[in-house]
């Protein structure tokens, strides 16, 4: 499991991400997909929980967490242990 | 090289494109932007008087009307992302800001706009931080 906290402007906080990521990359792309997603979804008057990037072997979830984004290469399972990760 | 000119006006209404898609990510978008130009300036700058070269090549390019480069600190007056806000506007300022020092330094640094003349600040304000 991979995770990594993001600032809403896509800064790259703390996590644990593979070594041929490029965090900074990786973390600015999440953060424009939850901001997009947001922004998509807001048409509809509706607020945003998660943006989940569904692929075939793995999938990106996005959240908000604590004025910040987490973003978890997994499942929710792996989301809630990411918030324990990032809490210590 | 062929330059493109965007007014200012031009420019605060793309940033309000993006900005109205992509909400806050578009500030690291634009600050990334901004590293590609100031990576550019920081090349073509002469080393011996570099942050004077540097200043004049941004004042050229439309980006401040003035600008003083300190030690620890980057005061600017008239930059070309001000506009009325609540919040510091200038991300692509601060990008290019981070690139001359990295390259004056060459350590990787930290930039904050800590005043902005778009929330009323008589000026804006860069502070500068090395992290390595």
């Amino acid at each position: 499991m991979y995770y990594a906290l993001i600032k809403r402007d896509g800064t790259y906080v703390k996590g644990e991400l593979p070594d041929y990521i490029e965090k900074e990359k990786f973390c600015i792309m999440c953060a424009a997909a939850f901001g997009a997603g947001t922004t998509a979804h807001k048409e509809f008057g509706d607020d945003v929980k998660e943006v989940i990037i569904k692929g075939e072997k793995l999938s990106v979830i996005i959240e908000p967490y604590e004025g910040k984004l987490l973003a978890v290469v997994g499942d929710r399972e792996d989301m809630e242990k990411a918030k324990e990760l990032v809490k210590s | 090289m062929t330059e493109i000119k965007f007014s200012k006006e031009e420019l605060i209404k793309i940033k309000e494109v993006y900005q109205g898609i992509m909400s806050y990510a578009s500030i690291g978008l634009f600050f990334r932007s901004g590293e590609i130009i100031g990576d550019i300036i920081a090349q073509n700058a002469d080393r011996e008087n570099y942050f004077e070269n540097v200043s004049e090549i941004l004042k050229e390019k439309g980006w401040v009307e003035n600008i003083e480069f300190g030690e620890n600190e980057v005061k600017v007056k008239g930059s070309a992302e001000v506009h009325d806000s609540t919040a510091p506007t200038c991300h692509m300022l601060r990008g290019i800001i981070r690139k001359i020092y990295e390259k004056y330094y060459g350590t990787i640094v930290n930039v904050e706009e800590e005043k902005c003349e778009s929330k009323g600040d008589p000026y804006c304000l860069f502070v500068i931080s090395r992290m390595g």
